[in-house]
């Protein structure tokens, strides 16, 4: 055993390639240029939830692409999502985070839209007319939108796979959760990190780090082999699901108990179940609540991460009050868990952007089984394909 | 006679004082046995109201017993800047309700100070006792991006 100099530090591990990433994946700048055109750009993205636009009309706009967007609900109830982008000078379009408007009209002259983006009124057209600029060429640009079990997703691609064949089955164990009952979002936050986005999808993948919580540390969870044999699948473009199983705190007071009768639809009372969806979206919960991750690449070292709160639409005050307790136990703001979390995702980073580490290592395998480091393998393989090269040696020719 | 307005102004500089020294005992001994603490925010992008943290004296003494091991860096600092705007009689005999406006300011163990966040302490003081105590106090923030958030009551 001994420390290792320059030669050693910078070589390659001895690990087949598929097991360890080059921390230039992260910091480089070419690199985060072509994960936008090829990933970003060409793959479905969770948008909002519904309940996020209950009523015709209602807008929501949100910064989780490279473009402003937007979402409306329109007339005929089906959610589109527009770039929240004025065709004629560029203006941001709906500037409040949310609303109800039948009729946009642009704030700096006064062009005016519906909710199908068509552009139904130009204040004194004639000089449109006599450049042959007709209304018909000044409608607002449509991202491609599809709608699973309320989730609301986007592709900027205007002709991806179906979001069906995209998903697969990937989300078939919430069908129950998300759809028995209505749900709705009662939790929003957002964090904007200096970390690759990467790390903080990594961080819902590896399961390995569960010793960093004092609140794990502090149960008998993890000394029970039956907590490591939980299932990681892998699903086809890259998408993983932890089953969860029952975890027992014990006598832990401070941990707050799942009531089985405040339970989502299709839940066991202490079950934490997770599904990174590739490239940016986790759905997790933990049998009162569900939580829905978004992470949004600003920079090679700097990223937003979204953070939602789902419960049912029809609780009483009394249950939501329980969820919410639940939710910010180990989920909120200023929970026990989440500052841990993006504290690790931030202190990696900084290696990672200063070049002070080389590789990142995902070589655990344990059959599939929760600590196997097989889900952010299963990322990297779909990274990699996407984008044409081993995440293992990113830069090659 | 219970607190007077000067005393309760004086107490609530005394809370603030306690919580930015990490004197978590004597921020406790401030509290009534009732005492309820929570973190609220408006989504505009829900357009709802928000719950960030809710705590009784168990749960915050709970809290405050985690702290020591909880992941982040020792050193960091976090100083509350409170003036208050309102000192009015409560609805109930001996209880005054207190609204100040709150910056809390965070400062690295490298000595680096970043505004946290700003907000209104909406306080409930029973005033009738021998000295002044917290029934309730909901932090109200304006800031909604906390960065890597904080285990540390605001
Ligand atoms: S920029 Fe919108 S009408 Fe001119
Ligand atoms: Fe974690």
């Amino acid at each position: 055993m001994s420390s290792r100099d320059r030669a050693a530090w910078e070589r390659p591990p001895d690990l087949p390639p598929t097991h360890y990433v080059d921390t230039a994946a992260y910091s480089d700048p070419g690199i985060f240029a072509d994960e936008m055109g090829r990933i970003m750009a060409r793959c479905w993205r969770f948008a909002c939830h519904e309940s996020e636009l209950a009523d015709a009309f209602d807008f929501r706009t949100f910064d989780h692409a490279e473009v402003p967007l937007v979402a409306v609900r329109g007339g005929d109830g089906r959610v589109r999502i527009f770039y929240n982008v004025c065709p004629h000078r560029g203006a941001r379009l709906f500037s409040d985070l949310s609303g109800n408007a039948r009729l946009k009209t642009c704030f700096f002259h006064h062009w005016t839209f519906d909710w199908k983006g068509a552009c139904v009124s130009r204040p004194r057209p004639e000089p449109y007319e006599d450049a042959n600029l007709s209304a018909e060429d000044c409608g607002l640009r449509e991202v491609r939108t599809e709608t699973l079990y309320g989730l609301v997703f986007f592709n900027l691609d205007d002709d991806p796979v179906p979001l069906a064949e995209y998903l697969g089955d990937v989300l078939s164990s919430y069908e129950r959760t998300l759809t028995e009952e209505p749900v709705e979002v009662f939790h929003y936050h957002r964090a904007t990190i200096r970390a690759n986005w990467k790390q903080w999808v990594e961080s819902n993948m590896d399961h390995y780090h569960e010793w960093m919580h004092v609140m794990l540390r502090r149960t008998n969870v993890l000394t029970e082999e039956t907590f490591f044999k939980r299932r990681v699948e892998l699903h086809p473009h890259g998408h993983i699901v932890f089953r969860g199983m029952e975890i027992d705190y014990g006598d832990q007071a401070t941990i707050l108990p799942r009531e089985r009768t405040k339970l989502l639809p299709g839940l066991a009372a202490e079950t934490f179940h997770s599904t990174p969806l590739f490239p940016n979206t986790v759905l997790m919960t933990r049998g009162t609540v569900m939580r829905i991750d978004t992470t949004t690449p600003l920079t090679p070292d700097t990223s937003l991460v979204e953070f939602r709160g789902l419960g049912l639409k029809g609780d009483s005050a009394e249950d939501r009050m329980i969820r919410i307790r639940q939710h910010n136990e180990f989920w909120g703001p200023m929970s026990h868990n989440l500052p841990e979390d993006l504290f690790a995702a931030e202190q990696c980073a900084h290696a990672y952007r200063s070049g002070a580490a080389s590789y990142g290592n995902i070589c655990r395998e344990e059959n599939l089984s929760a600590q196997d480091d097989g889900g952010m393998r299963h990322f990297y393989a779909e990274w990699s394909r996407r984008m044409g090269r081993p995440a293992s040696d990113p830069l090659a020719a | 006679m219970g607190a007077g307005k000067e005393e309760i102004r004086d107490f609530l500089n005394r809370v603030a004082d306690a919580l930015d020294r990490e004197a978590w005992d004597e921020f406790l001994s401030m509290c009534a046995p009732e005492f309820e603490y929570r973190v609220t925010a408006h989504s505009y992008e829900l357009d709802e109201d928000m719950i960030w943290l809710i705590h009784n004296l168990d749960g915050l003494r709970h809290l405050f017993e985690v702290l020591p091991e909880q992941l982040g860096r020792k050193g960091t600092r976090m100083l509350r800047h409170v003036s208050i705007v309102a000192i009015e009689p409560g609805e109930t005999d001996g209880r005054m309700i207190a609204t100040s406006k709150v910056i809390a300011v965070r400062t690295s163990p490298e000595g680096v100070s970043e505004l946290f966040a700003a907000g209104r302490y909406i306080d409930v003081v029973d005033a009738a006792g021998a000295a002044p105590r917290l029934i309730r106090r909901e932090t109200r923030l304006d800031t909604r991006e906390l960065g890597i958030g904080s285990h540390v009551p605001i």
